[in-house]
Formats: C-alpha cells, sequence, structure tokens
C-alpha cells in the first residue's frame, strides 16, 4: 500500500471513501474545524505539509474513518 | 392554521419554577408527544420542570437546558421558561440520555453514544443522516464546546448534532442541562431524532464577508486567545482593521465586527469577547495559519426570515415545528436596537421553542448565529 504523501492524495482518497457529497462535506467541516485544512481548498503551503497530513489522518482514524494509504 | 394537537408549543414569563411549570403544561394542552423540550432561565428550577414535564407526558423523552432568555411563537423574554411538543406526527423515533462530563469531555460522550445505541438497538454511528439528526445541548459555561462537538464527530462522523450551549445570563459560570429524569451542570444533553417527514437543518447569521482578511499566526486555541494576527499584535491589528485605535476599542466594537471562517463561501463566526492586553479573547478557538475574513452586519430581522424560508422550501410543505439555538450576542444585538417583537415575528411562521444560547453548534462550535431543526 503506497502512503500518502500529498493533501491532494488525502482528499482524493477521502472523497473515494466518502463517494456522497453530504457525508465529505459533514467530514471535511470537521476537519477543517480541527485542523484548518480544507480538503476542498487545498492552500499551497498545505499540499506537502507532512506534519499537517500526519495531523489531518489523525483526525480521520479518531473519527474510525479509515482511507486507503492513511496508515502509518 | 399552524397548530395540530400533537405539536404545540408553550411560553410562560412566571420566574417562579412550580408556576412555570403549570403554566407549560397549560400551554400544551391536550396533546401525547414524544418528545417534550423545554428551555428556562438559569435561574429557574429545571429539575422541578422537567420533572412536571415527565409526569405530565410520561410516554415522551423530556430534556432541556438553562437559557438566557427563550422564546415561542407564544412569547419571548428572559426569566421565564419555554417548551415544545412534537408528537409522533413529526417525531418516528427518539433516544436521549445524559453525558457527564466528569471524566473528561471524550468519556462522557462515548458513554453517552453508548446509551443512545442502546436505546435505538443500533450504533449511532451507522444511522443515516438522511433519516436522523442529532441534538445536543451543551454545557455552555466551561469553554469545552469544541471538545463537545468534536467527540461527537468521533462517535458518529456523519451525524450531524445541531444545538446550542446552555445559557447562564452569559455569566459563563455555571449552567444545566436536563435528560432522563435528572438534572446536571457538568453534562450535555444528547439525543438522536428519526423526524417522521423530511426535515432541515437551519445555521445562519445576518454578517458577510468584507474584502479585510487577516490570518492568525500566533494563538492559544485551549484558551481561545488569539495573540498575533499577520504577525501584529492581536489588538492592534483588529483595531486598524475597523479603523479606530486600541484605547477605543469596547463591546459595541466587539458585538458588531465578528471575524469569519469562510466554509465554501459560508461564513462560520467567530465572536470577540474582549482584549486581554495586546491579544483578543474569543467565544470560540481560532487555529494558527487560519485565514479570518472580517464581516459586516446586515439586517438581522431580513436575515433571520430569509434563511428561514431558504431552508425550510426544500420540505416542500410548510414546516410545523422548529427547536431554535439563537445566540445571546444576537439577541443583544435585537435589545439594543429595540426590534425583539420584529425579530422574534420572523420566526413565528411556525410553532417552536428556542432559547439564547452561550453559543450554537453544527458539526462544531460557532458564535452569533442561529442554528435549529424544522421539521415538515
Amino acid at each position: 500500500m503506497t502512503h500518502i504523501q500529498t493533501m491532494e492524495a488525502l482528499a482524493e482518497a477521502l472523497r473515494a471513501r466518502l463517494p456522497l457529497p453530504s457525508n465529505f462535506y459533514v467530514v471535511n467541516t470537521r476537519l477543517i474545524l480541527q485542523t484548518g485544512v480544507n480538503l476542498r481548498k487545498i492552500k499551497d503551503e498545505q499540499s506537502q505539509d507532512q506534519a499537517l497530513i500526519r495531523k489531518v489522518l489523525d483526525a480521520l482514524n479518531r473519527m474510525g474513518v479509515t482511507i486507503e494509504g492513511g496508515s502509518p | 392554521m399552524i397548530a395540530n394537537l400533537a405539536t404545540r408549543s408553550a411560553y410562560t414569563s412566571q420566574t417562579d419554577s412550580a408556576q412555570a411549570a403549570a403554566e407549560l403544561i397549560a400551554g400544551l394542552g391536550a396533546v401525547t408527544p414524544r418528545l417534550v423540550v423545554f428551555f428556562a432561565t438559569v435561574e429557574q428550577d429545571g429539575a422541578l420542570i422537567g420533572n412536571a414535564l415527565r409526569l405530565r407526558f410520561p410516554e415522551a423523552h423530556v430534556a432541556g437546558c438553562s437559557s438566557n432568555g427563550e422564546f415561542s411563537e407564544q412569547g419571548h423574554g428572559t426569566g421565564g421558561a419555554v417548551a415544545l411538543a412534537l408528537g409522533s406526527d413529526v417525531i418516528a423515533q427518539v433516544a436521549s440520555t445524559l453525558a457527564i462530563l466528569d471524566d473528561g469531555v471524550p468519556a462522557g460522550i462515548e458513554a453517552a453514544a453508548a446509551a443512545l445505541s442502546a436505546q435505538l438497538g443500533q450504533s449511532i454511528r451507522d444511522l443515516d443522516p438522511e433519516h436522523w439528526v442529532g441534538l445536543g445541548f451543551l454545557e455552555g459555561a466551561t469553554g469545552r464546546e469544541e471538545k463537545i462537538n468534536e467527540a461527537l464527530g468521533n462517535v458518529a462522523p456523519l451525524l450531524p448534532f445541531v444545538g446550542g450551549s446552555a445559557g447562564d445570563r452569559i455569566r459563563f459560570e455555571r449552567t444545566w442541562v436536563y435528560a432522563s429524569g435528572e438534572l446536571r451542570h457538568n453534562a450535555c444533553a444528547l439525543l438522536v431524532l428519526r423526524p417522521a417527514r423530511p426535515f432541515a437543518i437551519l445555521k445562519t447569521c445576518h454578517f458577510v464577508a468584507t474584502p479585510a482578511e487577516v490570518t492568525v499566526t500566533k494563538a492559544d486555541p485551549e484558551k481561545r486567545l488569539i495573540h498575533e494576527l499577520d504577525g501584529r499584535p492581536a489588538v492592534e491589528r483588529y483595531a486598524e482593521l475597523l479603523g479606530v485605535s486600541v484605547a477605543e476599542l469596547g463591546f459595541p466594537h466587539y458585538l458588531a465586527n465578528p471575524l469569519g471562517l469562510m466554509i465554501d463561501g459560508e461564513p462560520w463566526l467567530r465572536s470577540l469577547i474582549r482584549s486581554e492586553g495586546t491579544s483578543l479573547f474569543f467565544a470560540c478557538s481560532v487555529l494558527e495559519g487560519m485565514t479570518l475574513k472580517l464581516m459586516r452586519a446586515q439586517d438581522i430581522v431580513e436575515n433571520a426570515a430569509t434563511a428561514f424560508a431558504k431552508a425550510t422550501e426544500p420540505l416542500g410543505v410548510p414546516p410545523r415545528a422548529a427547536i431554535l439555538f439563537n445566540c445571546a450576542y444576537r439577541m443583544i444585538e435585537v435589545q439594543i436596537k429595540g426590534i425583539g417583537d420584529a425579530y422574534h415575528g420572523a420566526l413565528s411562521s411556525v410553532v417552536h421553542a428556542g432559547l439564547h444560547s452561550n453559543g450554537e453548534s453544527y458539526l462544531g462550535h460557532i458564535n452569533q448565529t442561529l442554528t435549529g431543526i424544522v421539521f415538515s
């Protein structure tokens, strides 16, 4: 399994996990409020930030939302 | 005709809790509700009112919390109480419990989620958000709403909980919630509802973003403090945005000029409470790196009416009931402007009960917002 290296890849993996737009919206909003990352509008400086990617993955793990390539 | 035999609200300005309970029960009349929610100003004896409602409606779930003021289409004020009875034609299924926070927020929310799941016979994590919605009356005095909302998201990430923070006349000292026949201070009342018909979630504020924006460069989210904006002392940069001196800054500026985190074009407001040295103390935590817009107020009455109509339009039929959470800052603005009757009139096309809250919740903690659930 390939580990997620970019925020864009993380966003794509989450969309695959939550294909229903309303479900993606709910989880993405939780992520924005908890981490400051909007997976629909990723800032340039967030794209390759490995610590921030880890932070988002940790938040998803706490929610029990596992995504492919998201494990350490 | 907006009332029916199963859905009724009642309002009382009585400050004596026994009399308030009697007036609520009389006002609700001969209904057979599945759920009764009530809100009462913090000095009221919430246990007395809740227990009286339970005794009168033994087959209903009864839940409530303390408020900064309460309202329905029957009346509005501070010091009294309000209740809303929802029958089986509105609520098909309900579970309710207390989340007791004595052992910390995560433990309390996890235990409550287990209790709700046990009542329903299925995990709340698996509930379809198309048909289910969470309702939360949050402990509102100790600044833990972000943690509570995060914990709710961890136990049921796809299920939105809509609600607000219990009030205490905006003193942030002690609030109460009531559920399962018990009143608690260090707790939340949590419910999950399966409405009988389509429902809508309401979240609106009467502020729009201006072009002016700032980036949070130093903050202490745990303490809801922003120390620096754009690399400068927060209070200086905020005063500059408003075009006033630091010495001039005061509550009227904070009330009229919140900052907004924009998510998909929608503001999630962060309200200022006061300055602390060169830092700003907010009613909501903000993370370093977040970009916030300076917000500008619109007409609060027009916004409430428009937002209500917009939220309920997809229902296809006139809504029959609503549970509403209105920020205490909004209450103050309405009081200052002397437009209370117009504001509450804008909400009164539907049977409802609401409180002026210490904060609002929808997926997270927000400020200066009107949230709610509208039932068709």
